[in-house]
Order: C-alpha cells, then structure tokens, then sequence
C-alpha cells in the first residue's frame, strides 16, 4: 500500500537504477584508485629495488583507464539527457 | 479552481506592452545576481572536501569550479526550458512574481551563506516563486503533488542516496590500501578526488545555469521581447554562465569550511568516496529525470564518508543545523517571496515596484555581507583551518560545538 502511493510519485524502478549505479561507482571507483596507488607502491619498489617498472605502469594505465571511463560514461550521461 | 488573476498582474502577462524595459532590465539583472549567489554559495558543493584534503589549493579549486560551471552551462538546455515546472500553474507566472520569487531566493541563500550553513539554491528558488505565487494568485496555484514529487521526496532520498554510496567507498577505499603506504594512498586518491569533484561541478554548471537562463528567457517572453518559440539567445547563456562562474569564482569560502571542515575530518580516501558518490547520484538521478539538489546529495556524501572510515566522527550538531536549514528553506523562501510580491503590489506600478523591493533587496543583501564580515571572517587564507573556540557572540551556525 505504502510502495503503491510512493510509485505514484517516485518512479521506483528509476530509483533502483539509480541505487544501482551509486552501489557499482562506489565499488568500481576505490577499486580503481586502489589499482593506481598500487601501482605508485610497485614503481617505488622498483626504482629502490632496480626492477622493472612495468607492472606498476599497467597498474597506473588499468586504474586510470577505469577512472577515465567512468567519467566518460559521466559526461554520456549529462549530455544525453 | 484557480482564482482568476487580479488585473493588475494579468497585464503584465497578458499584455505584453505594458512590462516596461525597466521592469524587464530589472527582472533580468535580479535573476543574473541569483545566479551569482547560487554558484558563491554551492562552490562548496565541488570543491569543498577537495580543498579540506589539500588535493589543490583553494584559489586553483574554486578556478577549476568556475570554468567547469562555465563550460557546464553550454552543455545542455534540457532544464532550461521552464521554472518551477509542475509546481506552480505555468500560465499564471507573471514578471512580477518571477522577480519576488528571485528577491525571495537570493535574501535566503545570503541568510544561509550568512550563517555558514549548506542550502539549496533551487529549492530556495522554487520556495521564493511558490511565495510570490501565493501572494499574487492563492494558494490554488500552486501544485502541492508537484512539491511532494519534485521537492520534498527528493530531498528526503538524496542525502541517504549518496551517504550509503560514499559510506560504501570510504570503506574500501581505506580497506584496500591500508597495507600501503599513506604517501602513496594520499596522492592516488587525491587526483581521483580532483576528477570527481570536478565532475560535479560541471554538472553544477549544466543544472543551475539553465534555471537562470530558463527565468530570462521567460521573462523576455513574458515581456514581448522574445518570440515563445524562439531559442534562448546566446547573449543568455553567456552572461548566465558567466554569472554563475563569477559567484563560484568569489568562492562562498564559508559554506566551503563548513562542508570541508566542519562535518568531519575529511582524509583524501573520504573526500575522492563522497565526490565520485556525488557525481554519481547527480548525473545518474538527472538523466532519469530527477532534480536532486546538489547541496544535500553532496553534504550527505560527506556524512557517508565520515561514518565510513573507522573511528571516523560526524560533528551531528552541525549536521541537525544544515537539515533544520534544508527543512526551512522552502517556507522561509516562500515566505521572502509573498514579501517582496507584497511590496512590488505597494507601488502605482510594477515598474516602480521592482525598483522599490530592488533598492530594499540590496540594501537587505549589504547588510548579510557587513554581518558575515563582522562574525565570522573566512578567506581563502583560513578557510582550512580548524574553528577556535572563541565563546563570543556570532559563532556561525555551521560550526560545531
């Protein structure tokens, strides 16, 4: 009944969608910082250790490939409204 | 039923000859200065935890905001086309009321700027319009379903929307670099918190310029000089945008220190959770067609994220102030709005009247300015700075005991 009224203001599965996106970024995006500051961490160890640099470069490049599509699919979002 | 409109508003509307230039210029340069304090007073929205975290220096944040809000403002016209759509009865706003719900507006975002406090500048606008609305036409004009759907639902949603998202990211945030070092964790969040938040302000800049570009274009068609179906002159957009980049420029540094210090101690893991959660609950709820207001959906993303990190802690007083704002601003703008309608209504004509409640409106927006100035000083300089307890008069509402 309380679901019934609310629907006739608030379109509900919009709201679900929404809830959705917000639970993916929030999961998605310190996942992918996580990745680059990783990739910070393996550089410095690299240089200490005079390895290669590789591993943590592809960490950076993934994380900020994430980053950068997630604000892609932001911008999508904001001009195809 | 809608009453019918008294004689002296239906010809303002009705017949357009009669909205004088001087009625229009005014009407036009008030809806310019409201977009000046909508983008002074949500700079904070943006910039807020990015300045609190130090991931850029607050002269170069509220730079970035301002051309963001600038470049948002060309982005999109899907907003602009009206003002309070589906909350008041479109064809019954006349100039006159769309300049008291502006009066009403501006004096109540300078009264929440005046006390530090985080408020929305849309919901002060729709509340000032609904006033004014009142005054002129009765309370049969205003669509009260249209407040529950587009106002009152969504404010109640948007704080706990992006509180759970930024509460869900700071704790992975913290949980997947906590073996890292904090050097590196700090530099890695702080350029994401950079991205984000600047993400946010464009879409600042894309929603709230178009609702100033949308009262301009309505008042130059309610005044005979626009065609009904022409496009929103570019003269329009550009001085809309760059009202609103201007007032983000100024900076609203005591919202900023209100939001970026005053909620929680924010660390650069918390201020990348709460603006990437931001960023998502505004583009995402836009493009389903929701008008969430920015001030709450990023003040609850900084409340998520304070809760989010352990030990973290939410200063609730400065919380039960901003909510107590929030809950005030659409009677409180209303009740400015069928004010300032009332005073226009004083004068023996509109023209008139508008440059009477201007002269008065200024003078109500120098004073704010001169008490802001004497309580509690905030600058760029100091706006990072941790609140002295000083236990004199004037202690901004914003801060916490």
């Amino acid at each position: 009944m309380i679901f019934a009224s609310l629907h006739d203001y608030l379109p509900l599965d919009d709201l679900l969608k929404i809830l959705v996106a917000c639970i993916a970024v929030a999961v998605v995006a310190p996942s992918a910082a996580a990745l680059v500051i990783t990739g910070f961490e393996s550089q410095a160890n690299a240089h200490h250790s005079g390895h290669s640099r590789l591993a943590g470069d592809l960490r950076i490049a993934l994380g900020v490939a994430v980053i950068a599509a997630m604000i892609a699919a932001g911008l999508y979002t904001l001009i195809n409204r | 039923m809608v009453k019918p409109l008294p004689r002296a508003l239906a010809r303002c509307y009705n017949d357009p000859v009669h909205a004088s230039l001087t009625l229009i210029v005014i009407v036009v340069a008030t809806a310019v200065f409201f977009d000046f304090t909508n983008g002074f007073h949500d700079t904070a929205n943006a910039m807020a935890t990015t300045i609190a975290t130090r991931a850029l220096k607050p002269r170069v944040a509220v730079a970035l905001a301002s051309i963001l809000n600038f470049v948002g403002a060309f982005i999109s016209v899907a907003v602009a086309a009206t003002i309070a759509s589906g909350i008041v009865e479109q064809n019954l706003v006349t100039v006159p009321i769309v300049f008291a719900g502006l009066v009403g507006a501006i004096v109540w975002n300078l009264v929440t700027w005046c006390f530090s406090i985080p408020s929305s500048s849309s919901h002060a606008l729709i509340g000032g319009v609904i006033g004014a609305m009142i005054a002129a036409v009765g309370s049969d004009a205003v669509v009260w379903s249209g407040i529950l759907a587009k106002v009152v639902i969504p404010a109640l949603l948007a704080p706990f929307i992006c509180g759970g998202a930024a509460y869900l990211a700071t704790r992975l945030s913290f949980g997947l670099t906590r073996n890292l070092s904090e050097d590196h964790s700090s530099r890695g969040f702080r350029y994401g918190q950079i991205a984000s938040s600047s993400l946010v302000a464009l879409a600042h800049g894309t929603n709230d310029a178009q609702k100033t570009m949308g009262v301009v274009t309505l008042t130059l068609i309610a005044g005979g000089r626009l065609g009904g179906d022409e496009a929103i002159p570019l003269w329009v957009k550009v001085v809309c945008a760059a009202a609103i980049a201007a007032g983000t420029f100024s900076g609203g540094w005591r919202v900023i220190k209100t939001l970026g210090t005053r909620v929680t101690d924010i660390e650069a893991a918390q201020g990348f959770s709460a603006e990437a959660g931001a960023s998502t609950t505004i583009l995402a709820s836009s493009y389903f067609g929701f008008s969430l207001s920015t001030t709450q959906v990023v003040s609850g993303g900084i409340m998520g994220s304070g809760l989010g990190k352990t030990g973290g802690v939410v200063h609730w007083r400065v919380v039960r102030n901003m909510v107590a704002a929030w809950i005030l601003t659409l009677p409180a703008a209303a009740a400015m709005g069928a004010l300032a309608h009332e005073g226009v209504q004083v004068f023996p004509s509109d023209s008139a009247g508008v440059v009477g409640v201007a002269i008065v409106g200024l003078a109500i927006a120098a004073g704010l300015f001169w008490l802001a100035q004497r309580t509690d000083h905030v600058t760029a300089g100091n706006v990072i700075e941790p609140d002295l307890p000083t236990g004199r008069a004037g202690t901004p509402l914003g801060a916490p005991a």
